[in-house]
């Protein structure tokens, strides 16, 4: 079960991973629009006090999804020149999943309270939910986890990655992604 | 089948062939000889290059036979590569 949960990229091929990351990607849309979460950025996830749409989720999950794949392709091919970019965003897609479910905790728009730049405001809240803002930030921590460690067994397998190297132009690759993908949503007006 | 053991186990290092006997007529040669690339390689890669040989070549038979996905089939097939060099 633990290998299913972390390492599906063993046994699963790109035609199964594909298709199964597609269907939560869309699934993860919607929770963006219905729990109003903003998915702005591959490491990403802010609560708006305004309505998010289904297709605004959509195209951040889509930039996310493109930017990380081809941040991982360009390292994976300097790790092996054998990598493939389908093994790459059949990664992507199902390491994303554990991250669309942090999307529900504001299901009830609890953490939708308005500008956290109005730190009065933010001390009045945080004082008010702090078991609940506890809760909520280590599960979010523990999915972030989840999907990094499911990202890392997916580059493992896509490029046959061994050694310190391997790890480095990882951590390289998912820095970079960040920044761009900000860099993206901040030219798009998110 | 007995596991043909490649790697002393005094040493580490890598065995020699030093007699040949036919089982028909008992006849013994002595010699040096190098065991072959193929047989230095563990039990389960020589099964693996067997298999992938019987499979034509093909690494999407192998995934499919083994169960196992394309990649990490190539991954196998990439450090036995290596191993053989």
């Amino acid at each position: 079960m633990i290998k299913f949960l972390l390492k599906p990229f063993e046994r699963y091929s790109e035609n199964t991973l594909i298709p199964i990351g597609v269907v939560f990607m869309l699934i993860g849309s919607y929770f963006g629009s219905v729990c109003q979460a903003h998915f702005d950025g591959v490491l990403d996830l802010h609560f708006s006090n305004e309505n998010v749409s289904f297709y605004t989720s959509l195209l951040e999950n889509t930039i996310n999804i493109i930017v990380l794949t081809v941040c991982l392709f360009i390292v994976g091919r300097m790790v092996n020149n054998k990598t493939r970019i389908v093994d790459l965003l059949s990664t992507v897609l199902i390491a994303r999943i554990p991250f669309y479910f942090a999307a529900l905790f504001n299901i009830s728009g609890t953490y939708s309270f308005g500008d956290a730049s109005d730190i009065q405001k933010t001390k009045d809240f945080a004082s008010n939910h702090l078991g609940s803002l506890i809760m909520l930030t280590l599960s979010i921590i523990m999915l972030t986890i989840w999907m990094i460690a499911l990202l890392f067994n997916g580059y493992k397998v896509s490029t046959n990655a061994k050694g310190t190297k391997a790890v480095l132009l990882f951590t390289v690759a998912i820095i970079v992604a960040e920044v761009l993908s900000k860099i993206s949503f901040y030219y798009l007006k998110f | 089948m007995q596991k043909l053991p490649v790697i002393c186990p005094s040493c580490e290092s890598t065995l020699k062939v030093s007699q040949l006997s036919c089982s028909s007529c008992a006849t013994t040669i002595s010699g040096d000889y190098l065991l072959p690339n193929f047989l230095r390689l563990n039990t389960e890669d020589q099964q693996f290059v067997l298999n992938f040989i019987l499979s034509g070549g093909s690494l999407k038979e192998m995934a499919q036979k083994l169960n196992k996905s394309y990649p990490t089939v190539r991954n196998i097939l990439d450090d036995i590569i290596e191993k053989l060099k």
